[in-house]
């Protein structure tokens, strides 16, 4: 079948000879015993920095954003940075989980489910920061949702890309969530049927749905998978376009240019997998999952970050060919500007990240280096807010009147803040490695076939125990 | 009532894919077959219809797409008509993003609620397990013992197919029951 | 498995280009001759404005199918494997396609197609905002950009296809993997090429309005009606009888997934740049959409245009009986193409000083309609060249480490 009419090019994607079994154990089994001292070790400094930062964001709603280095010219800078940044993240989880199984790409299915954990993490971090700049966030209902009221007729504004974004960033949420969680069912099940607690078994039969394996809900199962593939990938391309919009759809030099749409998804996907990248880079290693997250899964990576990095590059050329193009003093000056003036830092340091670094990857041998891999990630990661920060501050910090130019330095409690949301991110992504399936073993294994010798099949010794068979 | 079955259990994909194939030639009424993970192909060699689910997304997607267009309409041009930027009080380029954002997100929810009505999953659900490796590494055909069945011809198929058991049981047996772990 | 084996030996390994089709391809040049003869009559901007939209169509095909190639290659991609002939075939219209644009060099030459060759029509802003762009926006280095773009087309089209042509004769896996390094350099030439040739060709037509989205703009051109292209190529080769046993519903269920998805990606960026330009109200920039935004263009450029190219490729493909309807594939390719048409027709016909007077939105005489004849004469060549290019090989590239797989590609 379609197993074995596969390409001799094709490599495997479980390496180590693994069994059917042997796959549910590896996976099950790192959630069913203790965790180990790195995991306490790790979760309880990530849920130290959140307090820290959860602290400092109760502080700066109580007395106000004044607390931050915001001033007349400047007015949007360390906040909606942090919020591109962190939705941008969350990006990369969904183009594996959907716009690869769209692509029928295989190598996909051992990611994909702790990729499509930091989407989520990623968007609860982002909404943190326009929900703190809301400045009074507990009227947050009032400006934000549509509904009727008794203060005459007063509606939200539908013409305002903020408002989109309201709609574009829980929209995401929510889907992602559900897909989410659909594409669990079927491992908690497993995880279910194995569990010895009655806890545990309570846990995973709720979260299970009662999951059977029946091919009758297979066959409905897959069809949702596959719409739900089919609606976030859309989805994905319109939530990084709508963030673009809060800035493109304005008459600001240096916001207003038409490719923004494409260039900030294709930044936001990149950014994602550099994210994706250095996480799966400390999990194998450290949850020893290199059977499952090959050398090869990296090299692939890689060869995106080296694309979306490379078009992310092509988009400051165009910007900066078009600027000079459209023969408009503005837009001329925003860009000269940007590479040249007091903001060149923050410029020259995002071109070197993200145009620069990845372009080490045309070589294979250190695409497939995990050392190189995950300094170059740390790089992008790094280049990619810089990207944000130099398109939001140094368009406005010299706007139309020469006497009003500033410049902007963020305060502690910004600092603060943004490190506090890594804290978040890190304390969500430790329970989630512990309480769920990591791989979505359901997924590999339907592809653990894919590219073995011919002849391969799931019918051999297990190297473990399983319960005692019952015969009726 | 529950139903009477005829269960073998296999080990690999391609056996199953076989044996339901026979099973359906030999005219076996297939109660159900259980696999733990998605098997290419095997809904259709089942004869299983393609799932009506995507009529409930593109329904729903259509009812949210008019959901949101009347809001919008109601809101912008009706209830409280405003001149932004000189243009109209319906502009309809800036209503397409929150447009296709209520497509998605109302079709994505009805899916996932069509999802647990079509599959009737909910939390709680006692899913009566035929075997424990169900969800792990075994896959199992369940054959209805009516009368189109045959149980020589019926362990012969399955042998065939290298079955590494065959079972008596009925559709409300449930392999954990005994062992006092309740879901 | 066996099925596919047995099937795949009835196939004609040898290819003469079918003569119903040579006849499809003569009588569009034909129709296109003398389109572009009467297309005259609405003055030489009017003919060149046929000439340029033609030449822009089919030279979008044969990039498209380099960079089939070239993406298939990186991605691994195995389904196409059985038809790969098809795409390397549409590259081998390169060097018709240099021929067509030095026949646009003509027009810009002897013609105001190109406003930016006559400066002093501009007014006011207007002229000094041309005048800074004449370090790019010149002849010479105009007809150096051309020559620079078809020599790294036709450069790297001819060493990807002669790679494939050489694996046939040996089998050597090692092809496959140049192939693949090759197709990584030539994706950045492309990106970068491509980008700026529609600047070139197409952009600068308006030379005053500007727009970063139009390079992806345009390449989301090429990529859809590419598609659509490729699949009315494959659906005449099979009318004629071949690849009928090896290309089936499944190799069409992917291809109508891909107009979907292509249709879609264009219809967001083509939707993106306007309502960007619209949102923000900037002169410059609108005056492009408002010489469109009343009389007949409306229709042409907000209705027709989204419709052919969008809504109906979307709406008929997106059930998966319909893909797998290879007689509505071909349809909707059609239609696609005459989609693509349209959205050129747009860009090019209404501008200021085409030759006329009065408003631009109302400009639209009956002559312009029979641009689409002329377009339609630049397909005709388009197949002509590819059923000629097509006898040169085996219809087959069964040495390919992924035709198996490609035999048995199942959805």
């Amino acid at each position: 079948m379609s197993g074995n009419a596969c390409s001799p090019l094709r490599e495997p994607l479980v390496l180590g000879g693994k069994k059917l079994g042997d796959i549910t154990q590896d996976v099950c089994g790192s959630i069913e015993g203790k965790p180990s001292t790195l995991w306490w070790f790790g979760f309880l400094l990530a849920l130290t920095v959140a307090g820290i930062g959860a602290a400092t964001m109760g502080y700066q709603i109580y007395t106000g954003i004044g607390t931050w280095g915001l001033n007349k010219t400047v007015g949007w800078a360390f906040d909606i940075t942090n919020f591109v940044f962190w939705v941008g993240i969350g990006h990369a989880g969904t183009l594996i989980s959907a716009i690869l199984c769209l692509f029928r790409q295989k190598w996909r299915t051992s990611v994909n489910r702790s990729a499509e954990a930091m989407t989520i993490f990623a968007v609860i971090c982002a909404a943190i920061f326009p929900f703190i700049h809301m400045g009074r966030p507990w009227f947050g209902a009032f400006w934000a949702l549509p509904y009727p009221n008794f203060r005459g007729p007063l509606w939200v504004n539908f013409r305002s890309p903020l408002l989109w974004d309201v709609f574009a960033i829980s929209t995401y949420f929510t889907i992602s969530l559900v897909f989410w969680f659909i594409g669990l069912i079927p491992d908690n099940a497993t995880v279910r049927d194995r569990a010895k607690h009655w806890l545990r078994r309570a846990f995973y039969g709720t979260v299970s749905l009662g999951w059977d394996g029946s091919v009758k809900k297979w066959n409905h199962y897959e069809t949702a998978y596959l719409i739900f593939a089919g609606l976030s990938t859309p989805l994905v391309v319109s939530v990084h376009t709508i963030v673009s919009m809060d800035f493109a759809t304005s008459v600001i030099p240096g916001w207003h240019t038409t490719i923004f749409p494409p260039y900030f998804v294709i930044g936001a996907i990149f950014s994602g997998f550099a994210m994706v990248q250095t996480l799966l880079l400390v999990a194998r290693k450290t949850m020893r999952l290199e059977s499952y997250i090959t050398v090869n899964h990296l090299e692939v990576m890689a060869k995106i970050i080296l694309l979306t990095g490379s078009l992310v590059g092509l988009a400051y050329g165009t910007e900066f060919f078009i600027a000079w193009y459209s023969g408009s003093q503005y837009e001329q000056f925003a860009f000269i500007n940007r590479a040249t003036g007091p903001f060149s830092w923050a410029y020259w340091i995002m071109v070197s990240c993200n145009v620069l670094s990845p372009q080490v990857l045309w070589f294979r041998a250190l695409r497939r280096n995990p050392v190189v891999l995950f300094i170059m990630s740390i790089f992008v990661n790094i280049g990619m807010w810089f990207e944000r920060f130099v398109i939001i501050v140094t368009s406005l910090h010299r706007d139309f009147l020469p006497s009003s130019w500033s410049y902007y330095t963020p305060t502690w409690v910004e600092a603060v803040t943004f490190i506090g949301t890594f804290g978040i991110f890190f304390t969500c992504f430790f329970l989630f490695i512990r309480l769920l399936p990591a791989i979505a073993f359901g997924e590999v294994k339907g592809v653990m076939k894919w590219g073995q010798p011919k002849g391969h099949s799931h019918d051999a010794g297990h190297s473990h125990a399983h319960g005692e068979v019952k015969h009726a | 009532m529950p139903e009477l079955l005829y269960c073998g259990v296999f080990k690999d994909d391609e056996d199953v894919l076989g044996a339901v194939k026979e099973c359906r030639e030999a005219g076996f009424d297939i109660h159900d077959v259980y696999t733990p993970y998605a098997v290419h192909g095997l809904d259709r060699a089942m004869g299983l219809p393609f799932s009506k689910i995507t009529w409930v997304t593109f329904g729903c997607g259509l009812g949210g797409l008019t959901f949101g267009l009347s809001l919008m309409t109601y809101v912008t041009d009706y209830d409280w008509a405003m001149n932004v930027g000189g243009k109209s009080s319906l502009p309809f380029p800036a209503f397409v993003p929150v447009l296709f954002e209520l497509t998605v997100l109302i079709g994505g929810l009805c899916t996932m609620l069509g999802l647990f009505i079509f599959c009737r999953l909910y939390p709680g659900k006692n899913p009566k397990m035929k075997h424990p490796r169900l969800t792990d590494d075994r896959f199992m055909i369940a054959v209805k013992k009516n009368q189109n069945f045959n149980i020589g011809r019926a362990s012969e198929l399955f042998r065939k197919f290298h079955a590494e058991q065959m079972l008596d049981l009925d559709s409300e047996y449930d392999c954990f029951a005994s062992q006092g772990g309740t879901s | 498995m066996s099925e596919g084996h047995e099937v795949h030996h009835d196939e004609p390994s040898t290819f003469t280009a079918p003569a119903p089709v040579k006849s499809l391809a003569i009588g569009l040049m034909a129709l296109g001759g003398v389109g572009f003869g009467l297309s005259w009559i609405g003055g030489a901007n009017m003919a060149w404005s046929g000439w340029l939209i033609g030449s822009w169509i089919a030279l979008g095909f044969a990039l498209f199918g380099i960079f089939f190639i070239a993406s298939t290659s990186l991605a691994n991609g195995a389904w196409p494997a059985v038809l790969k002939r098809v795409p390397e075939a549409m590259t081998r219209y390169f060097p018709v396609a240099a021929l067509t644009i030095g026949g646009v060099a003509i027009g810009l030459l002897t013609s105001h197609l190109y406003e930016w060759t006559h400066p002093e029509l501009q007014e006011g802003e207007h002229r000094h905002q041309v005048d800074g762009k004449s370090a790019w926006l010149n002849t010479p280095w105009w007809l150096i950009r051309t020559v620079i773009y078809f020599a790294i087309w036709i450069g790297f089209s001819w060493m990807i296809v002669g790679l494939s042509r050489k694996q046939d004769a040996d089998g050597n896996v090692k092809h496959t993997f140049t192939t693949k390094k090759l197709s990584a350099v030539f994706c950045f030439f492309f990106a970068l090429t491509v980008s700026a040739a529609s600047i070139d060709y197409i952009k600068s037509i308006e030379p005053v309005w500007f727009s970063t989205m139009f390079g992806p703009y345009q390449f989301a051109g090429i990529f859809e009606s590419g598609w659509a292209m490729l699949a009315i190529l494959l659906i005449l080769l099979r009318k004629n009888g071949y690849l009928k046993n090896v290309v089936n519903e499944n190799h069409f269920h992917n291809l109508g997934q891909w107009l979907v998805a292509s249709s879609t990606f264009w219809a967001y960026l083509w939707f993106c740049q306007f309502m960007l330009i619209w949102y923000s109200n900037i002169p410059e920039e609108t005056q492009h959409y408002f010489a469109r935004w009343e009389g007949p263009w409306f229709w042409v450029t907000f209705v027709v245009n989204p419709i052919l190219n969008w809504v109906i490729p979307f709406l008929v493909l997106l059930p998966r009986s319909n893909k797998r309807n290879i007689r509505l594939v071909g349809i909707v390719s059609v239609i696609v193409l005459i989609g693509r048409f349209v959205d050129l027709w747009q860009f090019v016909l209404p501008r200021p000083h085409a030759g006329h007077d009065g408003p631009v939105a109302h400009y639209l005489p009956l002559e312009s309609f029979g641009l689409v004849f002329v377009a339609a004469g630049f397909v005709g060549a388009f197949i002509f060249v590819v059923m000629k290019a097509l006898e040169k090989a085996p219809l087959l590239a069964k040495k390919d480490p992924f035709y198996e797989e490609s035999l048995h590609h199942h959805l």
